[in-house]
């Protein structure tokens, strides 16, 4: 492991039952922003909750931060304080302030100075911008409000890692732009599972597609982008074979993928295209990064 | 980079047992529960017809404190486990939680002291009629070691039995479950049924005097067999041996450990029964007295 890698996957695996949710995967995460995409059920949720220490692989060896969370409690334990993790569906406690919330989660992060938690408390509240409302219940609080509250209690401690499973789930535009700002100002390594191909485009350094429990593409954003340049047309008719069609707003068809029709132009490809295309190979596709 | 280097594992336990207290302390259950008991304490003790049997009766104790609690406990626990879920992986263990949840046992305890203490004093003050349980031998520190084991030690009790109940049977409405079924076993076990009389003991609250139903006076006292001190005892052990259930929950720890000290806790579990089964009166007593009533 050399200094900028904080996750190091080698040959991870992971079953539910006969269910191979994630295949041997090997992959190694260094600093920046890594979007992860793929369909619902394809594995993301697992590969997450390994990297998060929260579900133990089948088989393989995870390493966080140095210390190989697949060897015993201690290691596994010296790896979780150096990660922050937003599982992707939260339960609050019952009876609790949002305030009261980040305290208890901040001395279950070890945090067991109560004058140094109370402004770590205050600093991640501020982060998401819930810092007027830690006075109140968490069971008063909107979805959204919920939201950043799950996300203020992975920030706590500034994590080296911050995994995040699908963060942006019920945040208005406003909220999830300043999301974006937020981590894309962090330190360490952001680990982000997201159906939004805009917060992909917009924030991540690199992308891993992931999709029936195997890594289909592992690249930058321009990498990815480039699998679908010269295969998204806008014309009068549709593309014969296209993967997805749509009128724009000027009057033309949109086709992604298939045979262009006659007088049809090809534009600019989104994350959303590439993607597209990436998800109807049938083959593994790798990108310039191993 | 990370901050998170504050594993001083002391401060963190001690930060974690604060926060229980504190969440014990403002459960409703718990405030409820204790205010009653301090509402039953004081009528009793300022109601002369009742200030002897109030002050010696631990089934207020035993109901409002650790009946409540297995409720409050199983509460709590499930409220430390949602927000150890909703962190997703946390550096602090769950057996850590367990035992700072443990520590919150102090609370309902402290509660449980004070009325001890104002019974004893309530009993010295105002001592039982010579028709009431002090016959046939029967000294202060017999009552004390009863008093003790219904009042005090179900305030341990309950809320452990409750811990137990949030690690292995964290579902809805189990824990009003089984204190239902608490209160009807005891019923039976309480004493005032012969037939459970010379093992009731194995129960973890029990009677170890009363009027038990004398055949044409049924207020008459009796003091039924079975040693009160040995029972406390026998209680404690199975206070460590419940906590010790619910430790080995921990689904990362090692527990081979923990496998032998609930097997030596229940094996001094067994040997305390037996010995508070045979030891103390051999055969109910009865007060020569009649009732008067």
């Amino acid at each position: 492991m050399t200094g900028s890698e904080i996750a190091v996957l080698e040959g991870v695996a992971r079953s539910f039952g006969r269910t191979k949710a994630l295949h041997p995967l090997d992959l190694t995460i260094g600093r920046g922003v890594v979007g992860l995409l793929g369909p619902n059920g394809a594995g993301k949720t697992t590969m997450l909750r390994l990297l998060a220490t929260s579900l133990p692989p089948s088989s393989g060896r995870i390493t966080v931060a140095g210390h190989d969370v697949t060897a015993d409690v201690a290691q596994r334990t010296a790896a979780r304080r150096h990660i922050g993790y937003l599982p992707q569906e939260v339960s609050f406690p019952r009876g609790m302030t949002a305030a009261g919330f980040l305290d208890y989660v901040a001395v279950l992060k070890e945090w067991g100075a109560a004058e140094r938690r109370r402004l770590e408390v205050q600093r991640v509240l501020g982060l998401v911008q819930l810092s007027e409302l830690g006075t109140k219940r968490v069971s008063a609080l909107s979805g959204g409000q919920r939201r950043r509250l799950a996300i203020a209690q992975a920030l706590i401690g500034s994590p080296d890692l911050l995994v995040l499973d699908e963060p942006t789930t019920g945040l208005d535009p406003e909220q999830r732009a300043s999301l974006r700002g937020l981590l894309g100002g962090l330190p360490g390594t952001v680990l982000i599972s997201t159906h939004q191909t805009e917060d992909v485009s917009a924030l991540c350094d690199r992308v891993l597609v992931i999709n029936a429990g195997s890594l289909r593409f592992d690249g930058s954003v321009t990498e990815l982008v480039g699998l679908a340049t010269g295969r998204v047309h806008v014309g009068r008719d549709a593309s014969q074979g296209a993967l997805s069609t749509w009128r724009t707003g000027t009057g033309g068809i949109r086709s992604v993928g298939g045979r262009p029709a006659p007088g049809a132009v090809p534009v600019d490809p989104s994350v959303e295209d590439a993607y597209l295309l990436l998800r109807a190979a049938q083959q593994p596709t790798t990108g310039a990064r191993p | 980079m990370s901050t998170t280097t504050n594993a001083d594992a002391g401060s963190t336990t001690r930060a974690l047992v604060r926060k229980e207290i504190t969440h014990y302390l403002r459960h409703p259950v718990f405030i409820v529960g204790a205010l009653l008991l301090a509402a039953v304490s004081w009528l009793g003790a300022t109601s002369p017809d009742d200030r002897a049997s109030t002050s010696m009766d631990g089934l207020a104790p035993g109901a409002l404190l650790g009946l409540l609690g297995i409720v409050v406990m199983a509460s709590l626990t499930k409220r430390s486990d949602r927000a150890a879920e909703a962190a997703g992986a946390v550096s602090v263990s769950q057996r850590t939680r367990t035992l700072a949840l443990a520590g919150a046992v102090v609370v309902p305890v402290t509660c449980a002291l004070a009325w001890f203490v104002s019974a004893v004093i309530g009993f010295q003050e105002h001592p039982p009629a010579p028709d009431g349980v002090q016959f046939g031998g029967v000294d202060d520190s017999y009552i004390y070691a009863t008093m003790f084991a219904q009042g005090v030690m179900a305030a341990v009790g309950g809320p452990l039995l409750g811990l137990m109940i949030g690690r292995w049977l964290p579902r809805r409405g189990v824990a009003p479950v089984v204190m239902v079924l608490m209160v009807l076993v005891t019923i039976v076990m309480q004493g005032i049924f012969e037939w459970t009389r010379s093992w009731r003991v194995v129960w973890p609250w029990t009677h170890f005097y009363g009027a038990m139903g004398v055949p044409g006076d049924s207020d008459r006292f009796m003091v039924l067999t079975g040693s009160p001190f040995l029972y406390v005892g026998y209680l404690v052990a199975l206070c460590a041996l419940g906590l010790l259930i619910a430790l080995l929950r921990d689904p990362e720890a090692d527990r081979r450990g923990l496998v032998r000290a609930t097997v030596a806790v229940a094996a001094a579990a067994v040997v305390l029964l037996v010995l508070t089964i045979v030891g103390g009166y051999d055969h109910t007593l009865v007060n020569p007295l009649s009732s008067g009533r």
